[in-house]
């Protein structure tokens, strides 16, 4: 144990040396994680039968997402698409029209107004990845428990951007 | 507490080992340097990386949140000081225990993937959160034990006496 001594007293300094770091990082970085906020809010283990994660909102359909896409925007009273995606992602194809609300983004980056307009509107169809992917399942959960948006107008389009890419169908940019 | 003691002329075997040891440190400073920014970039992937690790997915979500801000402070840190060489014993024991962990975690997931997949243990690949996308485990558990040895080297053998 004598030959660990110097190590795990360097070992100690060290720590607290990236323990100050690490606040100082934390202050300054841009991106900082929120260290109170449970970003896997409303996350499940538990899958349905095509294998997609369980979740506690209406279900929205590859053909339903392609109606409610034609509706979207103020028509019919206010129909949104939203993208769960990170915005990297978002950036390199998404549905046309669609907002890019980042679930581990920091919400006073999201669009201005935006939780204002979901909050009134009709209908808004969340959508990530499909598969495995849960964002657009977390992004519900912080609509309507965070944000207030109206449990009964969130959808979730499970089979997500990968079913709509593979349909064929319009893809910005 | 220094480790400088009146010396001799070192012979010429310890010498290169001394070299080696030095260039070891230098090589896994700057590829933790590396990965450490990496995550640092994107805190956000790198928490959502480790909570996809089915063996942390359970763990306190406060936890999650400080290990995401941590490390990368810890691997970059820790870099620095292997390449500069200072506190480099204490630096590589830190991310020795730090590889060690992930290491284990990335053994675990390859396992419950390949269980979940059916896969061959080697055609596993996923985003294991070391900043460099998805990647093969055997790959990275290859690469990662590398780090293991070189971090356990540096951590256990004395800085080499210094001639005056």
């Amino acid at each position: 144990m004598n030959h660990l001594g110097l190590p795990l007293r360097q070992a100690w300094r060290f720590l607290l040396l990236s323990g100050i770091a690490t606040l100082l990082v934390q202050f300054l970085h841009p991106n900082s994680l929120e260290l109170s906020r449970n970003y896997f809010e409303g996350s499940s283990t538990a899958q349905t039968g095509d294998g997609l994660p369980e979740h506690e909102f209406q279900s929205v359909s590859l053909a339903d997402a392609k109606d409610w896409w034609s509706y979207r925007e103020d028509a019919l009273g206010g129909i949104y698409i939203v993208d769960a995606r990170r915005s990297s992602t978002f950036e390199s194809g998404h549905l046309p029209g669609a907002w890019n609300l980042d679930h581990y983004a920091n919400p006073n980056t999201w669009p201005e107004g935006i939780v204002t307009r979901l909050r009134e509107a009709s209908m808004v169809v969340v959508y990530c990845n499909g598969g495995d992917c849960e964002d657009s399942i977390l992004l519900a959960h912080d609509l309507v428990y965070r944000h207030q948006v109206p449990p009964e107008i969130i959808g979730v389009f499970e089979t997500g951007f990968e079913a709509w890419r593979k349909a064929g169908f319009p893809i910005e940019p | 507490m220094s480790e400088l003691t009146p010396a001799t002329e070192p012979a010429p075997g310890s010498r290169a080992r001394a070299g080696l040891r030095r260039l070891t440190a230098l090589a896994l400073g700057l590829a933790m340097i590396y990965f450490g920014s990496k995550k640092l970039g994107d805190p956000a992937g790198f928490l959502k990386a480790i909570h996809e690790y089915d063996s942390l997915a359970n763990l306190h979500f406060a936890f999650l949140n400080i290990l995401a801000t941590w490390i990368p402070i810890l691997e970059i840190t820790g870099g620095i000081l292997l390449f500069l060489g200072i506190l480099r014993r204490g630096a590589a024991l830190v991310l020795l225990l730090i590889l060690l962990g992930f290491t284990t975690a990335v053994l675990f997931q390859t396992l419950y993937l390949q269980e979940t997949l059916g896969k061959s243990f080697c055609d596993i690949a996923f985003d294991c959160g070391c900043g460099t996308g998805v990647v093969h485990a055997c790959t990275k558990l290859l690469q990662n034990t590398l780090m293991i040895l070189a971090c356990a080297w540096i951590a256990w053998t004395p800085e080499p006496q210094k001639v005056r």
